[in-house]
C-alpha cells in the first residue's frame, strides 16, 4: 500500500467517522466535546495561518477569540438579531481588531511582537470586563441561544454538523492557500525575509494579510464558541487560553496543515485523561508537554514521514518530468520601447553609517546589454553600493535612474517590477524548499494568484500553477540544473545553491541583473561555469551588474568596470584600462610599491 | 488631590517599579546569553517569596540569613530549567523559528506552580516586611519605610547586576556569549557554564525580587504570573539585554500604573503595563534603549 | 534514534495515563472506589462537585473539602438509609468554559444525581442552564453573585428551581451591613471594592442596600486584586470625610485596608464583607485588625464573649478535623461550615428520596434541615433558594486576634 493510498484511506475514515459521530453518540457531553474540539481547531487554524505560516508568533489569540465571541453575543443576544449578523458583525470586528494588532506588531520583531501579542490580548480581555451593560462586564453575557436561522433554531446535532462543516472547509481553504502562491510567498518569507522581498513579496502586506485573515478564521471560531456555550465571560479568555491555544497548535505541528486537528485533540483528550487527579492534573499535564516538545520538538506531525503528511504543494514530480518543454530563452518582462542606452544611472549616491561615510558620491552609468563589474578592495562599499540600488539599504544623497525613471523611492519588493533582479553575497536562497519551489518564487512578481484565488483552488488558479511549474523547470533546464528540481535548496552544495539564485532572479524576467559575488564560495570549476551562463545570458539580451573579488572572472566577461576605493569611485573604464591604472593597482596592493 | 497625596503614590510606585526592574534584568540575563524568554520567571519570584517565607516564619532563621538561602536554591532551580527546558532544544527550528522553548519555560512554569500550590497550600501568605516597618513622615506623607527599604534593596541590586555585567570576567563572559556565542567558544569560553550561570544568577535575582515584593502583595502560589507578566513588558519597553532600560522602563511603568489605577480607573490599572508598552514600542520599536540594528545582508 | 526513544516513552505515558485515568480511585481520603454505572437502581448515589481547585481562585475551592468529609464520614458509617455516596470532584481552574465542559462530564457521562459548587459567578452562570436542563440540583455553597439566584429564577420561569444556595448570598450580606449604617446612624459611608466578579458584584449590592435606607456613599474606589499598599484608597476616604469605611474584597485585601486605615489613624468604623472571616485578615492585619467588623450569619462559629460556640458547629468541624487533620482551624472553618451544609442537605434529601435527581431537588426543597452546622434549621421553601437573608446576618467584631459575635 503506497503512501497515497493510506493518506486516502485515513482521510476517508476520518471524514466517515465525523460525519456520522452524532449517530454513534447521543451523549450530550460527547457532542459537546465535539463541538468544543471543532470550534477550536478551527481557532487554531486561525493561529496555525499566523504564527506557522506568516511566522509570526501570537500569545494573546484568545483576545481574538473573545471579539468573535462576543461580538456573537451581543448582537444576537442583546439585540436580539439573527445569527448570520452575529456571524457578520464576528467577522467584521475581528478583522478590524486584527489590523489594529497588525499594524504595531510588524512594526516590531520577535520578541517585542510576542509582548504585543500578549499586551493586546490582555486589554481585549480588560475591555470585556469592564465594558458594563455593552459586555456584561464580569458576569458576562449569558443566554446566548443556539443559531437561529430561517425561523428555526439548530439542535445540539445541528450546531454539531455546522461546526464540522466550517471546521473542513477552513482546513480546506487554507490547505489550497498554502499549496499556491500566496502560501508559497509565506514560506519564503519565513525562510528568507530579504530574498523574499527582493522576489517581490511585500513582508508588510503578507503579514497584515495574514494577521487580519488568521483573526478572521478565528474570529468565526469565537461566534461558534458563543453558540455553543451560550455564555460568554472575560474568565474564558484569559491569557492561559492564549497560551493552551499556541500549545495545541505547536504540539500538533506548526506550519502544517493538520498540526492544529492533531494537537486539538490531543490536548482535548489529555485533561480527560487526567481528570480525576485533582489537584494534580496540571502537574502531570507540564510534564507531557515538557517531554513532548523536548522530544518532538516539531509536533506530533513530525513524526509523521513526509509521504504520508498532505502534501504541501501541487507538483506532480513524475508528470513534470516527463513532460515536454520547450527550450528556453532568457526572454524579456517587456519588449522596451525605452531603447535608452543607459539602463542604469547611479548619480552621486552617498550612503552614512553612524559616521562611517560607505558610500561617497558615487556615480556610474551601466550601459544596455553589458556585463558592468563594480570592483574593488574589501570594505570599499561594494556591496553598500548594491543594496543601495536594490533598495536594501536607503540612502543619504543622490538618484538611481532605471531606464531614465528614478527609483530611489522603491522599496526593496517593489523594484523587481520595474525589471531588476539580484542575487546575495550568502546565497539567500530558499533552503527548506525544493530548487523548483525557489524557481518559482522568482516568478512571484509576474503571478497574479491571490489569497481568495488561492484559497478556493479555481481552474484558472491549478493552471496558472502548472505553467508555472514547466516555466520554472525550463529555466532550470537551461542552466543545467534540471536533475536537482525537486532535491531540497539546501541540500546543494554550495556552489549550486549561488547558481541558483542567478535561475531564481532569472525567472522574474528582469532586463538588469544585479549579482553581488556570485564566484564567491565556488569552485574553479564552478567559476568557469559561472562564465559561460554569464556570457549566455549577455548574448541573450540581458545586462549584469555584478561586484566581485575574482579578477580572473571580471577581466574575461566585463565589458565596463568601475573600481571604489574607501567610498569613492577612483577609476571607469574597459577591463584593459583598469588593469594597468596605477591609482587601482594602488588602491589593492597599498601605498607599499609593488614587487 | 494634595501634594501628599501625589507623594503617597510616587513612593508607592517606585517602590513596585523597582520590583519590576528586577524582574526585568532576570529576563534580560537570560535573553543576552540564550537569546529566549524564560517563561517561568514569574514562577523564580513566586519561589523566592515562598521559600524565604517557610524559612523565617516556619523555621525561624532570620531573614538576612533566609534570604541568600533562597537565592540559592531559586538559583539551583534556575540551573534545572536550563538542563531541562532550554538545552534539549536549544537551537531546533520548526517552521523557521525555533520556539520549542516557549512550550518548554511554559511547561515549567506550569509544574512550578503546581507544585508550589501542593507545598505551601492555595492560601494568600502574609509576608512578614523583611526589614521591619515603621512609618515616618515626609512632606505630610505617611510614607511606610518598608517600601523605602526595598526601593533601596531593588536599586542597589540592579546597579550591582550591572556592575557585575559590565565590569567583572563574568560579565565579560556572559557578553562575548551573548554577541556570538561561537567565537566566544573558540576564545576559550565554556558557553554552556556560562549560560547556566545565566540562569543562576536570574533566580538569584528573581528570588529576591520576590522576597522585596510579597510583603506588599501577599505570597501565593499564582503570584508568580502578573508580575512575571510585567516584568517581560519592562525588558521588551526597556529594550531587551539593556539593564539601564529595564530600571528606566521599570520606574516609569510602576508610577504610571499606580497614578492611572488612582486617576483614571483601577479597573484598568493592570493594563497600563500593556498600553504603555504598545505606545514605547511605537515610538521605538527596538524599546527606550534597545539598538536598532541595521543589517548588513 | 532520540525520536524513537522519544515515541515510546511519549505513547508509554499515555498509555499509563490512560490506563490510570480509567482505575484511579478517588484522592479523598477514605472514598470508596468509583463505580461507572449510571446511577440507576442501584444504591449508590453520585455527587458532583466541581469548582476552582487549581489556580488563583483555589483558596475558595479548599472549602469544598467540607462536603467531601461529611460524604466520607457517612460512607464510613454505612450509608445513609442504605444508599452510600460517590463523590467525583471536577476542577474548572475558574474557567466558564471547562465549568460548561466538566459539568456535562458529571451530568452525561458519569451520571450525578445532584451537583455540589461552583466557586465563582461566572462559571455557575455557565453551568445554571445545564443543571436546569438534565433537571439535576446544584447546591452551591460558594459563589454569592446575586446574578446568579437571579438567573435561576429566570431557568426555573415559575417551575421548579434546580438551585439552591447555603451560603450569604451578596444582597443578603449587603443588607445586612446597611442595617448596622442605619442603626449606628452613618451618613457618609465609603465603599472599597477589589475589580474581580466578587467586589464588583458587592459593590452593585451595597449601593442598592445603601440606597434603600436612604444613605448615599460618599465615594466609591475600586482597586485591583491583591494589591501591593491600599494606603491611597484609604486616603482618599480621609479625604473625603467619610464617616465609615465599607469593604468588600477578599481577607487579604481587607488586612490592607485596616492597615492603612491605621497608619492615616482614621478613626472610623470599617465593615467588611464575609471575606474577613478569611485567616488572612487577621494574620495580615495584625495589631489593625482589632475593633474591626463584618458580618457573619448569626450564632454561628464565632465566638460569644460569654458561653460557648453552638455544638452544632464543633460537631460538624470534627468531621471536617477527621479527614482534612491539616485544613482550616475552627476559628477558620466559616466558609467551611457552608460546604458541610451543602453536603448534609444532600444527605437528608437522599435519605428520603433515594437517587432520583428530581426527587432529589424536591426533598432539598422541602425538607427543615434540622441537622446542619451553621443554623437550627435551615428551611427552604418554592420561592426561596437562599439559606440566608439580612435579617439572620448579625454582626462579628475582631478582638484579640479571634473573631467574636457582637451585639449591639
Amino acid at each position: 500500500m503506497n503512501p497515497s493510498m493510506i493518506k486516502k484511506g485515513t482521510l476517508a475514515v476520518f471524514m466517515l467517522g465525523i460525519a456520522l459521530f452524532p449517530l454513534f453518540s447521543t451523549n450530550d457531553y460527547y457532542i459537546h466535546m465535539a463541538q468544543m474540539i471543532g470550534i477550536t481547531v478551527i481557532v487554531t487554524q486561525g493561529l496555525n495561518l499566523l504564527s506557522g505560516y506568516a511566522g509570526q508568533i501570537s500569545l494573546g489569540h484568545a483576545g481574538i477569540y473573545a471579539i468573535g465571541a462576543y461580538a456573537a453575543a451581543i448582537v444576537t443576544t442583546n439585540y436580539e438579531l439573527p445569527f448570520l449578523a452575529g456571524l457578520a458583525a464576528s467577522i467584521v470586528c475581528s478583522a478590524i481588531v486584527g489590523l489594529l494588532i497588525g499594524v504595531p506588531a510588524l512594526r516590531v520583531k520577535g520578541h517585542y511582537l510576542a509582548m504585543v501579542t500578549i499586551g493586546a490580548g490582555i486589554i481585549i480581555e480588560k475591555l470585556m470586563h469592564e465594558g458594563g451593560e455593552f459586555t456584561g462586564g464580569f458576569a458576562g453575557i449569558n443566554g446566548v441561544t443556539s443559531p437561529e436561522m430561517f425561523g428555526f433554531s439548530l439542535t445540539s446535532t445541528g450546531l454539531y454538523y455546522m461546526i464540522i462543516i466550517s471546521m473542513v472547509l477552513i482546513t480546506l481553504l487554507l490547505w489550497n492557500l498554502t499549496r499556491t502562491r500566496p502560501g508559497r510567498a509565506f514560506l519564503a518569507l519565513r525562510d528568507s525575509e530579504t530574498a523574499a522581498e527582493a522576489m517581490g513579496i511585500s513582508r508588510y502586506r503578507y503579514k497584515l494579510i495574514a494577521f487580519v485573515l488568521s483573526s478572521v478564521i478565528t474570529g468565526i471560531g469565537g461566534n461558534m464558541y458563543a453558540h455553543t456555550n451560550n455564555y460568554v465571560s472575560p474568565d474564558s479568555f484569559t491569557p492561559h487560553v492564549s497560551i493552551f491555544l499556541l500549545v495545541m497548535v505547536i504540539l500538533g505541528g506548526l506550519g502544517t496543515v493538520i498540526g492544529p486537528i492533531i494537537g486539538t485533540v490531543l490536548l482535548y483528550l489529555l485533561p480527560e485523561l487526567l481528570k480525576d487527579f485533582d489537584q494534580y492534573h496540571l502537574i502531570i499535564y507540564g510534564a507531557i508537554l515538557l517531554i513532548s516538545i523536548i522530544v518532538l520538538p516539531g509536533g506530533i506531525a513530525s513524526l509523521l514521514p513526509k509521504a504520508y503528511r498532505p502534501k504541501e504543494h501541487l507538483i506532480n514530480e513524475e508528470e513534470l518530468m516527463n513532460m515536454g518543454l520547450e527550450p528556453y530563452e532568457p526572454g524579456l518582462r517587456e519588449r522596451t520601447e525605452n531603447q535608452e542606452n543607459v539602463i542604469l544611472r547611479v548619480c552621486g549616491l552617498t550612503k552614512r553609517f553612524s559616521g562611517v561615510v560607505a558610500n561617497d558620491g558615487v556615480t556610474m552609468s551601466v550601459e544596455r546589454g553589458t556585463i558592468h563589474a563594480l570592483i574593488g578592495p574589501n570594505g570599499s562599499g561594494k556591496t553598500t553600493c548594491l543594496h543601495s540600488i536594490s533598495g536594501l539599504y536607503q540612502f543619504d544623497e543622490g538618484d538611481v535612474l532605471f531606464e531614465g525613471q528614478s527609483i530611489a523611492s522603491l522599496k526593496l519588493h517593489e523594484k523587481i517590477r520595474s525589471g531588476m533582479a539580484r542575487t546575495f553575497q550568502h546565497a539567500q536562497i530558499f533552503k527548506e524548499l525544493t530548487v523548483l519551489e525557489n524557481v518559482m518564487i522568482g516568478e512571484h512578481s509576474l503571478r497574479k494568484t491571490g489569497f481568495v484565488s488561492g484559497a478556493l483552488l479555481l481552474p484558472h488558479v491549478l493552471k496558472e500553477e502548472k505553467e508555472s511549474q514547466k516555466e520554472a523547470l525550463r529555466i532550470l533546464e537551461w542552466f543545467g540544473m534540471k536533475p536537482y528540481a525537486f532535491a531540497k535548496a539546501g541540500d546543494l552544495p554550495y556552489g549550486y545553491q549561488k547558481i541558483l539564485e542567478i535561475v531564481r532572479a532569472m525567472a522574474a524576467k528582469p532586463k538588469l541583473l544585479i549579482l553581488d559575488e556570485p564566484a564567491a564560495g565556488l569552485t574553479n570549476t564552478e567559476i568557469e561555469q559561472l562564465e559561460e551562463i554569464l556570457l549566455k545570458l549577455r548574448k541573450a539580451g540581458i545586462t549584469i551588474l555584478l561586484v566581485e573579488h575574482d579578477m580572473r572572472l571580471i577581466m574575461k566577461v566585463s565589458d565596463a568596470i568601475t573600481v571604489l576605493d574607501s567610498g569613492r569611485v577612483i577609476a571607469e573604464g574597459t577591463p584593459a584600462e583598469i588593469q594597468n591604472n596605477p591609482q587601482v593597482i594602488q588602491a589593492y596592493l597599498g601605498e607599499r610599491k609593488a614587487g | 488631590m494634595t501634594s501628599s497625596f501625589v507623594l503617597q503614590l510616587l513612593f508607592a510606585g517606585l517602590t513596585m517599579g523597582s520590583v519590576y526592574a528586577l524582574v526585568a534584568i532576570a529576563y534580560n540575563i537570560i535573553f543576552s546569553t540564550t537569546h529566549i524568554i524564560n517563561f517561568a520567571t514569574g514562577e523564580f519570584v513566586m519561589l523566592g517569596a515562598l521559600i524565604t517565607l517557610s524559612f523565617v516564619t516556619g523555621m525561624n532563621f532570620p531573614t538576612l540569613i533566609a534570604i541568600p538561602i533562597a537565592m540559592i536554591l531559586v538559583a539551583i532551580v534556575g540551573v534545572i530549567v536550563e538542563r531541562i527546558a532550554y538545552r534539549p532544544v536549544q537551537g531546533v527550528k520548526v517552521a523557521g523559528h525555533s520556539i520549542a522553548w516557549i512550550i518548554t519555560t511554559l511547561a515549567f512554569s506550569i509544574i512550578l506552580q503546581n507544585v508550589a500550590m501542593l507545598i505551601w497550600g492555595k492560601e494568600f501568605l502574609p509576608v512578614p516586611p523583611p526589614f521591619g516597618s515603621s512609618t515616618i513622615s515626609f512632606m505630610g506623607a505617611a510614607i511606610d519605610t518598608n517600601q523605602l527599604y526595598i526601593f533601596l534593596a531593588a536599586l542597589i541590586l540592579a546597579l550591582l547586576i550591572e556592575i557585575l555585567l559590565h565590569k567583572t570576567y563574568i560579565g565579560m563572559m556572559i557578553k562575548a556569549t551573548s554577541v556570538n556565542r561561537r567565537a566566544a567558544e573558540y576564545m576559550g569560553i565554556r558557553t554552556t557554564f556560562v549560560i547556566a550561570l545565566s540562569f543562576a544568577i536570574s533566580g538569584g535575582v528573581s528570588a529576591v525580587a520576590g522576597i522585596l515584593v510579597s510583603p506588599l502583595t501577599f505570597a501565593s502560589s499564582t503570584m508568580g504570573l502578573l508580575i512575571g507578566l510585567k516584568g517581560f513588558a519592562v525588558a521588551i519597553m526597556g529594550g531587551l539585554g539593556s539593564g539601564r532600560g529595564a530600571i528606566l522602563a521599570g520606574l516609569i511603568l510602576g508610577i504610571c500604573e499606580v497614578f492611572a489605577g488612582s486617576f483614571i480607573s483601577p479597573g484598568y490599572r493592570d493594563i497600563v503595563a500593556f498600553v504603555l508598552l504598545i505606545a514605547v514600542l511605537a515610538l521605538k520599536p527596538d524599546g527606550l534603549f534597545g539598538e536598532a540594528i541595521q543589517e548588513k545582508a | 534514534m532520540r525520536k524513537k526513544a522519544g515515541v515510546f516513552l511519549l505513547s508509554t505515558v499515555l498509555a499509563f495515563g490512560t490506563l490510570l485515568g480509567c482505575t484511579k480511585t478517588e484522592q479523598t481520603s477514605g472514598a470508596p472506589a468509583k463505580q461507572k454505572q449510571a446511577s440507576g437502581d442501584s444504591k449508590v448515589v453520585k455527587v458532583g462537585i466541581i469548582g476552582a481547585r487549581t489556580g488563583p481562585s483555589a483558596t475558595l475551592g479548599q472549602y469544598l473539602d467540607g462536603a467531601v468529609a461529611v460524604f466520607n464520614k457517612i460512607n464510613d458509617e454505612g450509608g445513609v438509609n442504605g444508599y452510600t455516596f460517590d463523590v467525583i470532584i471536577r476542577d474548572d481552574e475558574a474557567n466558564p468554559t471547562k465549568s460548561k465542559e466538566l459539568v456535562k462530564n458529571l451530568l452525561y457521562k458519569e451520571g450525578v444525581s445532584v451537583i455540589i459548587g461552583p466557586t465563582n459567578t461566572s462559571n455557575a452562570l455557565a453551568i445554571l442552564p445545564e443543571v436546569f436542563k438534565a433537571q439535576v440540583p446544584l447546591v452551591d455553597p460558594v459563589a454569592t453573585g446575586t446574578k446568579i439566584g437571579e438567573e435561576a429564577e429566570k431557568l426555573a420561569k415559575g417551575g421548579k428551581n434546580y438551585f439552591f444556595r447555603t451560603t450569604t448570598v451578596d444582597y443578603a450580606q449587603a443588607d445586612a451591613i446597611a442595617n448596622y449604617v442605619k442603626k449606628k446612624g452613618l451618613q457618609n459611608p465609603i465603599i472599597l471594592h477589589d475589580e474581580t466578579a466578587y467586589g464588583k458584584g458587592g459593590l452593585k449590592e451595597i449601593q442598592k442596600a445603601l440606597e434603600k435606607i436612604g444613605v448615599k456613599p460618599v465615594k466609591e474606589v475600586g482597586f485591583p486584586m491583591s494589591t501591593s499598599d491600599l494606603t491611597p484608597q484609604v486616603m482618599e476616604a480621609k479625604q473625603a470625610q467619610a464617616d465609615g469605611i465599607i469593604v468588600w474584597a477578599l481577607g487579604h485585601d481587607q488586612a490592607q485596608v485596616a492597615k492603612a486605615k491605621q497608619k492615616l489613624g482614621l478613626n472610623i468604623p470599617m465593615i467588611g464583607s464575609t471575606a474577613m472571616q478569611q485567616t488572612n485578615f487577621r494574620e495580615l492585619a495584625g495589631a489593625a485588625a482589632e475593633g474591626n467588623l463584618s458580618i457573619w450569619p448569626s450564632n454561628h462559629v464565632r465566638l460569644k464573649e460569654q458561653g460557648e460556640r453552638p455544638k452544632r458547629i464543633t460537631d460538624a468541624y470534627e468531621v471536617y478535623k477527621k479527614y482534612f487533620p491539616k485544613g482550616y482551624s475552627i476559628d477558620d472553618a466559616g466558609s467551611l461550615m457552608f460546604t458541610y451544609d451543602a453536603a448534609m442537605i444532600v444527605v437528608n434529601a437522599v435519605e428520603k428520596a433515594g437517587t432520583d435527581p428530581a426527587a432529589i431537588r424536591d426533598a432539598i426543597e422541602s425538607i427543615p434541615h434540622k441537622n446542619i452546622a451553621s443554623k437550627d434549621v435551615l428551611q427552604f421553601t418554592p420561592d426561596n433558594h437562599e439559606a440566608w437573608e439580612g435579617k439572620d446576618i448579625g454582626m462579628v467584631t475582631v478582638k484579640n486576634n479571634k473573631v467574636y459575635e457582637r451585639k449591639e
